[in-house]
């Protein structure tokens, strides 16, 4: 009862109000490649600290919320994630824009944030030190073979060859080198370039790799980016919602698996919703379609990274170890207020926690009118814009976005090399998934990696020690799954006569 | 809602793949190469990276020699406006520091607005595209160095004169 009264305290008009705000906020900022979620929180903290802690915990889980959601604009709208959480989401959305389908993926994007969002949020509630002592368990090897699994499950399900997939993730994780080294402070591979020494920045890459390549080809044809929408359909609310009734178990299990993954620190919404779309993939009737523009890689996705948003606060709250990047920022603005993270947010502290739990249901269910509100014009306005106007739009925007991160203009020089890199490597079938993903994963896998040899050589056996663990063959395990199970299942196509396409349900 | 989109038509890829397996090759040989002067500590990894990128490549290499892989056919288009494109974001990014933002930024979008336009132009479309371009960029330009404080370059080349 107590519980309840102190998240009814999160319905007071003004953390409605800063709710609102913070939703608002997050979704431009996440839509906007660029600006990633956790700078979306990282700059408005300062606007916090004059505030009570409920309402400054409030405002900033409502941005990073709206962050995570946001990220799926200009993935589903321009094929470039605004967050790296939203890769995935690139690979059925944008398929689905082009072929007239925008507003129905950005509804599905909406429903199905909010329903991740509500699934990490209860699990918050519920099961936050029980599954914080998972987190726990995991050691330096555990997030070594982790970072793999993500790039394996990425060059599996990138279109086209699988051995590309692993060529790009391989590039991605040598880029991921460059610069001062994680472990043993040496300077790799930046030839003499002071600009290099700070490695490559992830966000850039990414804007580039997405982005240009987008641009390359659109001022190559005249014809538009993305079909315009049937008129008169609205935002496709009962069509999306017959959708994701559809798919409901998909919804459940990504939601599930995006909160799960969330309580491992640093492993983030890119390596969950991965998860979750090689999980609805691998299980529905329909994964020939995945790819190609299918609702049901849209609702995975979305419904996984916005999981991670409950999820992630789960470590950060019970042991004071930021689940993702923004969950890190948020720590910081706790440690600002006063409190200390542990079970005493449960307990001394439960009025603050309890309110920011309630807060956040709060901020995800003001996504839905916000998102469909913001959705049906985001669509329209994309299709509506010429070519003439959206090309140098988009270009000027990743060029700020760049230049904003670190306020580098070399960074700016390093997106578009990247991103002219990407449309060629694009056009010889290795997509930019892989690549970008081993980029953000490099860092982990070599931390995790470096560690382990050390561990390794220290107790006298290097394979003991990647290969020992249980944990660790069971990630193991599920790399190989990840690997053999695409190829056992297109050998097996190949071997049985083909299913009419009307047969299938 | 339509079922999917079009499946892509698909083109030989035999030479492709070699010459990019070679690139790749290439790439992982030089990596092998420049992390000779690194410490273990800090080498291990890349190196370790580099030997799978090497046997992934091979391996492409042999099934281009051996099989008859296929690709999707590339999208079709201008080759010239491409590289245009490409021209003038290089030259926008790396002219940033010297021009500053918004000189460099109203240059390159001209020169893109320019590009992409595939109609004829009439003076009421280039007042009206030029307007939009403007608004755009001077939102940004309160949002990024107002609001969000972020020191956008104004331009060494203005500085000195």
């Amino acid at each position: 009862m107590e519980t309840l009264s102190f998240m009814a305290a999160a319905l007071s008009p003004v953390n409605l109000l800063l709710a609102i705000v913070g939703v608002a906020a997050g979704i431009v900022i996440g839509a906007l490649p660029g600006l990633s979620a956790t700078m979306a929180v990282a700059v408005l903290v300062p606007v916090t600290f004059g505030m009570p802690p409920e309402a400054a915990l409030i405002m900033l889980g409502a941005i990073y919320t709206g962050a995570i959601y946001g990220g799926s604009y200009a993935a589903i709208l321009v094929n470039t994630p605004g967050t790296p959480s939203a890769i995935a989401t690139t690979f059925d959305g944008y398929p689905m824009a082009q072929r007239g389908d925008g507003d129905l993926a950005v509804t599905l994007s909406t429903l199905s944030s909010v329903i991740g969002g509500l699934v990490g949020a209860l699990a918050l509630l519920t099961l936050a030190p029980l599954l914080a002592q998972i987190a726990l368990k995991f050691g330096p090897v555990e997030y070594f073979w982790l970072a793999i699994f993500g790039l394996t499950l990425i060059s599996a399900l990138s279109e086209g060859s699988t051995l590309k997939g692993f060529i790009g993730a391989g590039i991605g994780l040598l880029l991921s080198t460059v610069g001062v080294s994680v472990v043993g402070g040496d300077i790799r591979y930046s030839f003499g370039s002071q600009f290099l020494l700070g490695g490559i920045e992830t966000i850039s890459a990414l804007i580039g790799l997405y982005c240009i390549p987008v641009l390359i080809d659109l001022v190559a044809t005249p014809s538009a980016h993305l079909q315009p929408p049937e008129k008169g359909r609205g935002i496709r609310l009962g069509e999306g919602m017959r959708l994701v009734w559809r798919g409901k178990f998909n919804a459940v299990r990504s939601a599930v698996i995006g909160t799960l993954v969330a309580i491992l620190p640093g492993a983030g919404g890119s390596i969950a919703s991965l998860v979750s779309y090689s999980e609805a993939r691998r299980t529905s009737r329909r994964s020939e379609r995945f790819g190609h523009g299918e609702p049901d890689g849209v609702i995975a996705t979305e419904t996984a990274n916005n999981a991670t948003v409950g999820g992630g606060f789960i470590p950060t709250f019970v042991l004071g170890i930021p689940g993702t990047p923004p969950d890190a920022v948020i720590l910081g603005a706790l440690l600002v207020q006063g409190f200390r993270t542990g079970p005493e947010m449960f307990t001394t502290n439960a009025s603050v926690t309890y309110t920011f739990i309630g807060g956040l249901v709060i901020a995800t269910l003001l996504m839905l009118p916000m998102g469909l509100l913001i959705g049906r014009y985001a669509f329209k306005s994309i299709v509506s814009i010429p070519k003439a106007l959206l090309v140098p739009s988009i270009a000027f925007m990743t060029v700020i976005g760049t230049y904003a991160i670190r306020n580098n203009p070399f960074d700016v020089v390093v997106m578009v090399v990247l991103g002219v890199i990407g449309w060629v490597l694009a056009r010889y079938g290795i997509k930019p998934s892989p690549i970008v993903l081993g980029l953000i994963l490099g860092p982990i896998a070599e931390q995790g990696f470096v560690q382990g040899y050390l561990m390794g050589n220290a107790s006298g056996s290097v394979l003991g020690a990647f290969f020992g663990r249980p944990l660790s063959l069971a990630i193991i395990a599920m790399v190989l799954l990840s690997v053999l199970y695409p190829l056992w299942r297109a050998h097996r196509a190949r071997r049985l006569p083909r299913e009419p396409e009307e047969a299938r349900p | 809602m339509k079922s999917t989109t079009e499946p892509t038509q698909r083109v030989a890829a035999r030479g492709s793949d070699a010459c990019l397996a070679v690139a790749m090759l290439g790439i992982a040989l030089g990596a092998l190469w420049f992390s000779a002067d690194i410490s273990i500590m800090a080498s291990v990894f890349p190196r370790t990276i580099a030997v799978l990128v090497l046997i992934f490549s091979a391996a492409l290499l042999l099934r281009s020699l051996l099989a008859k892989p296929t690709r999707p056919r590339p999208e079709p288009g201008s080759v010239a406006r491409r590289l245009g494109l490409i021209v003038v974001l290089l030259l926008w990014s790396l002219t940033l520091k010297w021009l500053g933002f918004v000189t460099s930024s109203l240059l390159s979008a001209a020169c893109l607005a320019l590009l992409s336009h595939y109609h004829g132009w009439t003076p009421r479309r280039a007042a009206g595209y030029a307007t939009v371009l403007l608004l755009i960029i001077a939102l940004f330009y309160v949002l990024f160095a107002i609001i969000l404080n972020v020191p956008l370059p104004v331009g060494l080349l203005w500085r000195t004169q």
